[in-house]
């Protein structure tokens, strides 16, 4: 009998630990965790990597923030302009600095000419989100890389427009 | 009855005879390990639930290189990262892993990477038990894995396709073999040494700052041990094969052993780690839990009072990776709140332990109470 209440006591207690578990700890297990769960890069954006991977060289370079410029690495193994370990990185700032410029500047000509410094052959250019290219995120100045003279499109969907550098 | 019949090769009545000899402990913990990891399992599935996987912490950058490796059949000599053109040091193991998986079953890396975090996930669930159990027994380790189970930061650690998701596994799993080596007498090379030297190893070539943290707790071990010849031997020959292929690695990919060039030291990578988060800090109480930290204080209170054997391996745990994650105040700065997941899984440990400890009490008084009166 006395083992059988004090068992009887042990599963009550289990039982309740268990309950306030699956609830209450699960339910802030879930709030600290659900944002690492954020693909961050949009369903369009992993869509063009098949596009990207077809009509592009293993050799080429892209404009893209860290995330979109990762998600390129991971579905292509084409090489952007930041993004993966910076560890023995030559100069990874300057890379973040002038990526940021990229997106950023007004005038089509200095991203060009940026573009070319960095050998990259095409921009990748998220048009639902913000990117990240080190520094805090930043909104897109799309409009200028529709200037024929330095940009040609290549590829757009609903999320994401890829360019080729002239 | 019928699973019984079916395999012949297992003996029946050693079954049944184990089985009939479980208790009422025995069986209530099993019941509570499996509901735990079954709340545990349910929300790492989520990996797999979009178009991609999570993409914080460089996750697609590893698959970038796991995808190269399989194109080429060989490990990249050079980076993808940062407009590429240097030289690639991070060191393989992982991606070695997820390639090979990929090569065996045919399944893309990107999607490997998925499977892999979530059975590397089970793997810590499974490697928290281990060390628990050897460390104090069944009990305290399923209540490590309750405070794993609820744990904020190794949720956040165990939800991403990242070699650091296989360092939280290979390092407590050499300090598991380390603990498991029980020989007295003097030091011999046996296999527990050879399976600590070998997850050593694998540890040293997963990743940079797991070997950092493994080698820091594996040296504060052997000089709480340095009377006792045996037991800092235990401890030395596993540290000494991690630095020493470590080493090798970065010397054959970077052709020097400095460190001193790297963007994380030059930059000093890392966000502090303060008591509660604030825009320039990380919360160490809304990382580790609120819960876990005073039973850890208890358990680690008890594990002295009590004397236990081994205790000294998750002292240097506790010790070196607060150490680590504090190295702000030393001036250091740098990855401190990488490091506060391996000290949050000391505590875990540590929080299994003292709470083993009250239910322990509890249990005893509530024992007593009703051996006095039967009655009620």
């Amino acid at each position: 009998m006395v083992h059988l209440v004090r068992n009887l006591v042990r599963v009550l207690f289990l039982v309740a630990v268990l309950l306030l578990t699956a609830t209450y700890g699960m339910a802030n297990v879930q709030k600290q965790g659900d944002p690492w769960l954020d693909p961050v890069v949009t369903k369009g954006e992993f869509d063009s990597t098949t596009w990207i991977k077809t009509n592009t060289q293993p050799t080429d370079h892209f404009q893209a923030d860290i995330f979109g410029g990762e998600l390129i690495m991971g579905m292509t193994t084409r090489i952007p302009i930041v993004g993966g370990d910076w560890a023995n990185a030559p100069d990874p700032i300057s890379n973040m600095r002038d990526s940021q410029q990229i997106y950023q500047t007004n005038s089509a000509g200095d991203a060009y000419a940026l573009c070319k410094q960095y050998n990259l052959s095409y921009v990748f250019v998220p048009l639902n989100r913000q990117v990240f290219c080190g520094f805090g995120w930043i909104s897109i100045n799309a409009t200028k890389f529709d200037n024929s003279d330095y940009f040609k499109l290549k590829y757009s969907n609903e999320d994401v427009r890829i360019y080729q550098v002239a | 009855m019928r699973m019984f019949e079916s395999t012949k090769w297992l003996n029946k009545a050693k079954i049944r005879e184990r089985l009939r000899s479980l208790d009422a402990v025995t069986v209530l913990r099993y019941v509570v390990i499996v509901a735990l990891f079954i709340l545990f399992l349910s929300y790492r599935l989520n990996v797999l639930g979009g178009y991609v996987i999570p993409t914080y912490g460089n996750t697609m950058y590893h698959v970038g290189i796991e995808r190269l490796t399989l194109e080429t059949g060989h490990y990249p000599t050079q980076e993808l990262s940062y407009n590429g053109g240097f030289p690639n040091f991070y060191v393989p193991a992982y991606r070695l892993l997820i390639v090979s998986q990929a090569a065996f079953t045919g399944i893309d890396p990107m999607v490997m990477s998925g499977l892999m975090t979530i059975a590397l996930a089970i793997a810590v669930f499974g490697v928290i038990y281990a060390f628990s159990k050897q460390l104090l027994g069944a009990s305290a380790a399923v209540c490590a894995l309750f405070f794993l189970t609820l744990s904020p930061e190794i949720t956040i650690f165990t939800i991403r396709a990242l070699p650091e998701l296989l360092g939280l596994v290979m390092f407590p799993l050499t300090l598991f073999f380390v603990m498991k080596n029980r020989k007295e007498g003097p030091f011999q090379f046996n296999g527990y040494v050879a399976l600590s030297v070998i997850a050593a190893a694998v540890t040293a070539l997963t990743h940079q700052i797991t070997l950092l943290i493994l080698a820091l707790v594996l040296a504060v071990y052997a000089l709480t041990q340095i009377k006792n010849r045996n037991e800092f031997l235990k401890a030395i020959v596993p540290l000494v094969a991690s630095i020493a292929v470590y080493g090798l690695w970065q010397v054959y990919s970077l052709h020097t052993l400095s460190i001193l060039g790297l963007s994380q030291v030059r930059y000093h990578e890392g966000t502090p780690v303060d008591f509660f988060a604030s825009a320039f800090t990380v919360g160490f109480f809304d990382r580790a839990g609120l819960l876990v930290v005073p039973f850890a204080a208890i358990g680690l209170v008890w594990l002295e009072i009590k004397k236990v054997e081994k205790r000294f391996l998750l002292y240097s745990w506790v010790i070196a990776t607060l150490l680590l994650t504090k190295n702000d105040l030393l001036g250091i700065h740098i990855f401190m709140d990488r490091f506060l997941t391996f000290f949050v899984e000391s505590l875990i440990i540590a929080g299994g332990v003292g709470a083993f400890a009250v239910l322990q009490f509890l249990d005893a008084s509530i024992g007593r109470a009703i051996e006095r009166d039967p009655e009620t």
